[in-house]
C-alpha cells in the first residue's frame, strides 16, 4: 500500500495545515488583544456556549466518516448546523463538493464515506436531534 | 470623544468563536459595544439568546423578547455568515468608490460628525421559521421563530454619502463589502448588492442600536440597514461601498438568497407571531389576552386577525402601536376559549398592499420567506 502513503500524508497534512494556521492567526490574536496577553473568559457566555457546542459534537452519531465530519466539516462549523440539515446523498454530494471548491481539505478517496455518514443520519426523514 | 473604533481585542472574540475555541472576552456576545463599553441590564439575559449554530453564531431571541418595540440589544437575533478575524481595519473607515465622480472614505467619527438619522426597523432573516416548513430536503440554519427583531438605528442615509461621493447614473447597484471571511480563504465572501432605487432611498449607514455603540455581534462598528428587506441586505461590519453598473455576482446574490422559481429574495413578506400566551402555556377556560406583533415589506400593516376556533371565525386585533414603514406594530386581542383541553390561537395580519399571511406558505429547497400564519396551543383548564 505504499502508493497510497502520499494520500494518506495528505489527509493527515492538510487539515493539519489548516489548524496550525488558524492557531497561528490567534495565538497572534493573543498576544495583541490584550496587554495582559490573556483572554478573559465570559463565565456567563461560555457557560451557554461551550456546553452547547460539545453537545453538538457529542450528539454526533458514531460510524465511519464521523471523523472526516468532525475534522473536515467542522473547521468552519458548527456541528449543531449539520444536525440540522435533511438531505440525500445526492445533495450532500452537491455540498461536499462545493466545501471542495471553497477549500475545504477534503480528499477523493473520503468523499464518499463523508457523504455517505452525512446521508445515513442527516437524510431525509431522519429524526431531528 | 472617544472613536468608537471596534478594537483587536473585541475582533478576536468573533475570530475565537470562529475558531470553535468559544472563549470569548468579557463583554463579548451581545453585550460588547463598538467603543468597548458594555451594554446595561445584560448578565443572564444574554443566555436566553437560543443558540442554532455556534461558529459562526447564528441564534434566535426567545419569543417573550419580543414583546416591546424595541428588542434590547442583547436578546436581539444573531445572523453571521462568517466571523470578523483580527486582522480588521482600525480605525474602522467606510470607502465608496467605482462609479463615483470622487472616490471617498470616510472614517467612522466623521460619519458620526454628521447630521445622524434614526430609523426604527425590524430585521427578519429570511430564513426565519425555515425549521417548521418540515422539508424533505434542506439547508441552512433551522430557525424557529425568533430569528426577527426591531430595534432604532442611529447613522448616515446612505443616499447622503453616495451624493457626496459623486454618484454617477452610471451606478445601478451598490455592491456592500464587509469584513467578516470564512476561515478558508477560498470560501466566497458574503457581498451582496442593493439596487440604486433602494441606496438611494431609506438605506442607512448606522453605527448606534438602540442609543448604544452597534455592538460587534450585530454588525459593530458599522452596518447598512436596509429597511422592509429582509435582513440579508442588512450587511454587517460594512467597510466599502462599490458603485457598479449590475448587480453583485456573489455566490449569496447569484445562487443563495432565490425562491422555488429563481426570484431573488428582497422584501420582508407580510406576517405576525404571537408572543403570549406561549406555546403550551395553561390558560384558563374564558377570555385570554394574546399580544403580538406584525409586519411587512410592502407598505405598513393594516390588520391582525385572531382565531380561536382552527380558523373558522376570526376577530380583529387593536394595535398599541402606530404604524412605522419597515417595522413591526404591537399588537393585542382577547381571545375566547370557551373549553377545557388543548386550543389552538392563531393570528394573521394583512398589509397595506392587500397581502395576507397565508395558512401555508409556499416551500422553497432554501426554506426562505416562510410566512405561514402562527399558532400556539395552549393548555384550557
Amino acid at each position: 500500500m505504499r502508493a497510497d502513503a502520499p494520500a494518506r500524508v495528505r489527509r493527515i497534512v492538510a487539515p493539519g495545515v489548516i489548524a496550525a494556521v488558524l492557531l497561528a492567526a490567534l495565538s497572534v490574536g493573543c498576544r495583541t488583544a490584550d496587554v495582559g496577553g490573556t483572554v478573559d473568559p465570559d463565565p456567563a457566555w461560555t457557560a451557554v456556549v461551550r456546553p452547547a457546542e460539545a453537545a453538538e459534537i457529542a450528539a454526533l452519531p458514531d460510524g465511519p466518516g464521523k471523523a472526516l465530519v468532525t475534522e473536515r466539516c467542522l473547521l468552519c462549523h458548527g456541528a449543531g448546523l449539520l444536525a440540522q440539515q435533511r438531505k440525500d446523498a445526492a445533495a450532500w454530494g452537491r455540498t461536499v463538493t462545493q466545501m471542495r471548491t471553497w477549500g475545504t481539505p477534503i480528499q477523493d478517496e473520503d468523499q464518499a464515506a463523508l457523504i455517505a455518514y452525512l446521508a445515513e443520519h442527516f437524510g431525509p426523514g431522519s429524526v431531528r436531534r | 470623544m472617544h472613536d468608537p473604533f471596534i478594537s483587536r481585542r473585541e475582533a478576536l472574540s468573533l475570530a475565537l468563536v470562529a475558531a470553535g475555541t468559544l472563549v470569548l472576552p468579557k463583554r463579548a456576545a451581545g453585550l460588547v459595544t463598538a467603543a468597548g463599553q458594555t451594554v446595561a441590564g445584560s448578565g443572564v439575559a444574554r443566555s436566553r439568546l437560543v443558540i442554532r449554530n455556534a461558529r459562526p453564531l447564528d441564534a434566535e431571541s426567545p419569543i417573550d423578547a419580543l414583546r416591546t418595540f424595541e428588542t434590547s440589544n442583547d436578546l436581539f437575533f444573531v445572523r453571521s455568515h462568517h466571523a470578523v478575524l483580527p486582522e480588521i481595519s482600525t480605525p474602522w473607515t467606510l470607502t465608496i468608490d467605482g462609479e463615483v465622480a470622487h472616490p471617498v472614505t470616510f472614517r467612522l467619527e466623521d460619519l458620526r460628525r454628521m447630521p445622524a438619522e434614526h430609523r426604527s426597523a425590524t430585521i427578519e432573516c429570511a430564513g426565519n421559521g425555515r425549521g417548521g416548513l418540515e422539508l424533505p430536503t434542506t439547508s441552512g440554519v433551522q430557525w424557529g421563530l425568533g430569528a426577527v427583531s426591531t430595534a432604532t438605528w442611529t447613522g448616515v442615509s446612505l443616499a447622503g454619502l453616495l451624493e457626496r461621493a459623486g454618484v454617477q447614473a452610471s451606478a445601478l447597484h451598490f455592491w456592500m463589502e464587509a469584513a467578516d471571511r470564512s476561515p478558508l480563504p477560498a470560501a466566497p465572501t458574503f457581498l451582496r448588492s442593493i439596487p440604486r432605487e433602494t441606496a438611494l432611498g431609506e438605506a442607512l449607514v448606522a453605527y448606534e442600536m438602540n442609543g448604544q455603540p452597534l455592538p460587534l455581534l450585530h454588525g459593530g462598528p458599522l452596518r447598512l440597514i436596509v429597511p422592509r428587506w429582509y435582513g440579508m441586505a442588512s450587511t454587517k461590519w460594512l467597510t466599502h461601498v462599490h458603485a457598479r453598473t449590475a448587480q453583485s455576482d456573489n455566490h449569496f446574490m447569484a445562487r443563495g438568497y432565490r425562491y422555488a422559481d429563481g426570484s431573488p429574495v428582497d422584501l420582508m413578506r407580510v406576517k405576525s407571531i404571537i408572543t403570549a400566551p406561549r406555546d403550551g402555556e395553561r390558560v384558563d377556560v374564558g377570555t385570554v389576552r394574546v399580544t403580538g406583533v406584525a409586519w411587512t415589506g410592502l407598505g405598513t400593516v393594516a390588520k391582525v386577525e385572531i382565531s380561536s376556533d382552527e380558523g373558522r371565525t376570526w376577530q380583529q386585533a387593536r394595535f398599541t402601536t402606530e404604524p412605522r414603514p419597515g417595522a413591526w406594530r404591537l399588537w393585542e386581542a382577547d381571545a375566547t376559549v370557551l373549553s377545557a383541553g388543548e386550543q389552538g390561537v392563531r393570528a394573521r395580519a394583512t398589509d397595506t398592499d392587500g397581502h395576507t399571511q397565508p395558512e401555508h406558505a409556499a416551500p422553497n429547497p432554501g426554506g426562505y420567506g416562510n410566512n405561514s400564519i402562527h399558532q400556539v396551543r395552549v393548555n384550557a383548564r
